[in-house]
């Protein structure tokens, strides 16, 4: 478990109009997205960032590893080029650490990533991570996304008040021994198992 | 989505390109300010009058060890009986794979590349690239249990495992090709880059073990960049075998004046117009005597400035861009590295005893500072802030 003092919300269209003044430089961006929502986010970026620059040449990759994105990097001369990096391993963040000069890029490279593969970049990726400055901003979550954060945020804390785990709770009503706190109701609906919320149960 | 001129566009893209902590730092030449006691000077001094002598250059990220080396280049070019190189091995290469003899053929590699634009042909030159990148041999015809096919012998780029047979590869075209620059010029200086990022120490000392070695047998002055965590596991033997070692230190910018001042002066040469002076301070001390997070913050500030509409950056975006810094810098805390932090933070204490605790230094969490005889650490100052209301 990572501490996070999220990272700040941007929506994508202030994000590309943020990237735009990046442009004729070598510059590095991170934008951080729920893993349900990144297909959708990655599309937009593009869209705003067309917008933006009508006449910039864009590219969208999605390399299998860091391996492939040096080499993807290396032959490309597009000047913005968005990268799919949800998928990215600690090995691939450490392995574009060690090739950071090889990553060199006479334009904008955009890393799209969850925020659990970019906490991973900031523990093994020092070098490249001090390329990216400030320029690191979180997808505004749709309500969807939001409510779900919200849920796991809040399981969280029930997981670390009672010092037990999901399964833990869900046996404990199975067997019928679970305490009656309402906080274990709670977490009970939050689960998704109200059907155990019977008479014996909180 | 606003509308804007595009002369300011250009403008601030003019200014940022200006502040590029990213870019290629041979590009920032022109920006060079000697900092106070410049690591530069004193190597490249020394290298003057030893020409052949070799040196372990070890900084934290961001402390501007790749422009001293830039910085040693261009001073050394100004004398006449020296030819000096530098290389970024990490540049072709995936360092983690770098077996003993890969810094050498890079070394024969880069020098093959210059001769060959300058003119003269060399068997050299071609033998260099066989050894980096790997050839077709054709069979011995004196051994009759060769199969009489041409057979692949691969690079050392791509490695194979037999190393001090791959010293020795590498060694012989690097001779030749030291004899034809020796034609012209008296002494060779090779500046190694990229190895401080490096994470497995005992590779490093192999490579120094055979790889400086060789080269300083040949009468080649060698710098190389050492990993930050060789300071901290540096044990006699690995520096014994340069004639000096060299530390770059993070500026110490709340005990360091000149250290400031200089931070201050990088500022206003690259982009003295980009900044309200009453700018400049914060941005430094945001810093943590970090230059490459000096930029960052500076450009950081630079674009908030655009987006709010001001034609200078002011305190309120400086503000900005250090928390969206601390804000990023903060991400992939573990709890008990929190812990860590919030000591540091307060009482100033840290005492590295395990690999976590060298990470936050590797990832500059933690600052080191050396302006006294006794380190000093502080956590990164964007997350002076964060670090309080965390704590709260």
């Amino acid at each position: 478990m990572t501490v996070v003092a999220g990272v700040e919300t941007m929506a994508a269209g202030e994000f590309a109009l943020r990237l735009s003044m990046l442009r004729g430089t070598a510059a590095y961006a991170a934008y951080l997205v729920d893993t349900r929502e990144i297909e959708a986010v990655l599309v937009e970026v593009e869209e705003e960032l067309r917008e933006v620059a009508p006449h910039g040449a864009i590219a969208r990759i999605s390399p299998r590893d860091g391996m492939q994105l040096v080499d993807e990097l290396a032959a490309s001369s597009t000047e913005t080029i968005i990268v799919d990096t949800r998928s990215f391993s600690v090995d691939d963040w450490a392995v574009l650490d060690r090739r950071r000069s090889a990553l060199a890029h006479r334009g904008v490279v955009v890393f799209v990533t969850t925020p659990t593969s970019f906490s991973d970049l900031m523990r093994n990726a020092p070098n490249l991570a001090s390329w990216l400055g400030g320029e690191v901003f979180t997808h505004p979550p749709s309500n969807e996304a939001a409510a779900a954060a919200l849920r796991e945020r809040r399981l969280a804390t029930l997981r670390a008040w009672a010092s037990k785990t999901d399964a833990e709770v869900v046996a404990d009503a199975h067997a019928g021994v679970l305490p009656r706190d309402p906080e274990y109701a709670e977490w009970l609906v939050l689960l998704g198992h109200s059907e155990l919320l019977g008479p014996g149960a909180p | 989505m606003p509308i804007v001129p595009k002369d300011r566009l250009e403008r601030f893209r003019a200014l940022r390109a200006k502040l590029d902590p990213a870019g290629d730092p041979v590009d920032a030449g022109s920006f060079y300010i000697d900092s106070p006691n410049a690591v530069s000077s004193r190597i490249a001094a020394e290298l003057e009058l030893a020409p052949a002598s070799s040196h372990l250059l070890v900084g934290g990220v961001g402390s501007g060890k790749t422009t001293e080396l830039l910085a040693i280049e261009r001073r050394m070019a100004a004398i006449d009986d020296v030819a000096t190189f530098y290389i970024d091995v990490s540049k072709r290469h995936d360092i983690a794979k770098m077996m003993p003899g890969a810094v050498v053929a890079q070394v024969g590699l880069s020098l093959a590349e210059q001769l060959e634009k300058t003119g003269p042909t060399s068997p050299s030159i071609q033998a260099a690239r066989d050894v980096a990148f790997g050839s077709w041999q054709a069979p011995d015809p004196y051994d009759e249990d060769d199969g009489g096919e041409l057979y692949r012998v691969p690079g050392i780029l791509t490695p194979p495992d037999q190393v001090a047979e791959n010293v020795q590869r590498a060694r012989f075209p690097l001779e030749g090709l030291l004899h034809m620059v020796r034609l012209r010029v008296r002494h060779i200086v090779v500046i190694l880059d990229g190895l401080d990022r490096i994470a497995d120490l005992q590779a490093f000392d192999q490579l120094v073990h055979h790889d400086v070695m060789t080269l300083t047998s040949l009468g080649v002055g060698v710098v190389l960049v050492g990993p930050l965590r060789a300071l901290y596991g540096l044990d006699r033997v690995l520096v014994q075998r340069f004639d000096s070692f060299h530390y770059q230190p993070w500026i110490d910018v709340s005990k360091n004046r000149a250290g400031r001042d200089f931070l201050s002066t990088v500022l206003t040469t690259r982009a003295a117009d980009a900044f309200d002076p009453p700018a400049i301070d914060p941005l430094v001390a945001g810093s943590g005597g970090v230059l490459r997070d000096l930029l960052s913050l500076a450009q950081s500030a630079l674009v908030e400035s655009y987006m709010n509409g001001a034609d200078r950056v002011g305190s309120h975006e400086v503000d900005d861009a250090i928390e969206a810094f601390g804000r990023k810098h903060l991400q992939g805390v573990r709890p008990a590295e929190l812990e860590v932090l919030q000591r540091v933070r307060t009482s100033g204490v840290f005492v590295q005893t395990s690999e976590d605790d060298l990470a936050l230094l590797m990832t500059r969490r933690v600052l080191e500072y050396r302006t006294d005889k006794q380190p000093r650490y502080a956590v990164h100052p964007t997350t002076d802030l964060l670090l309080n209301e965390l704590a709260r």
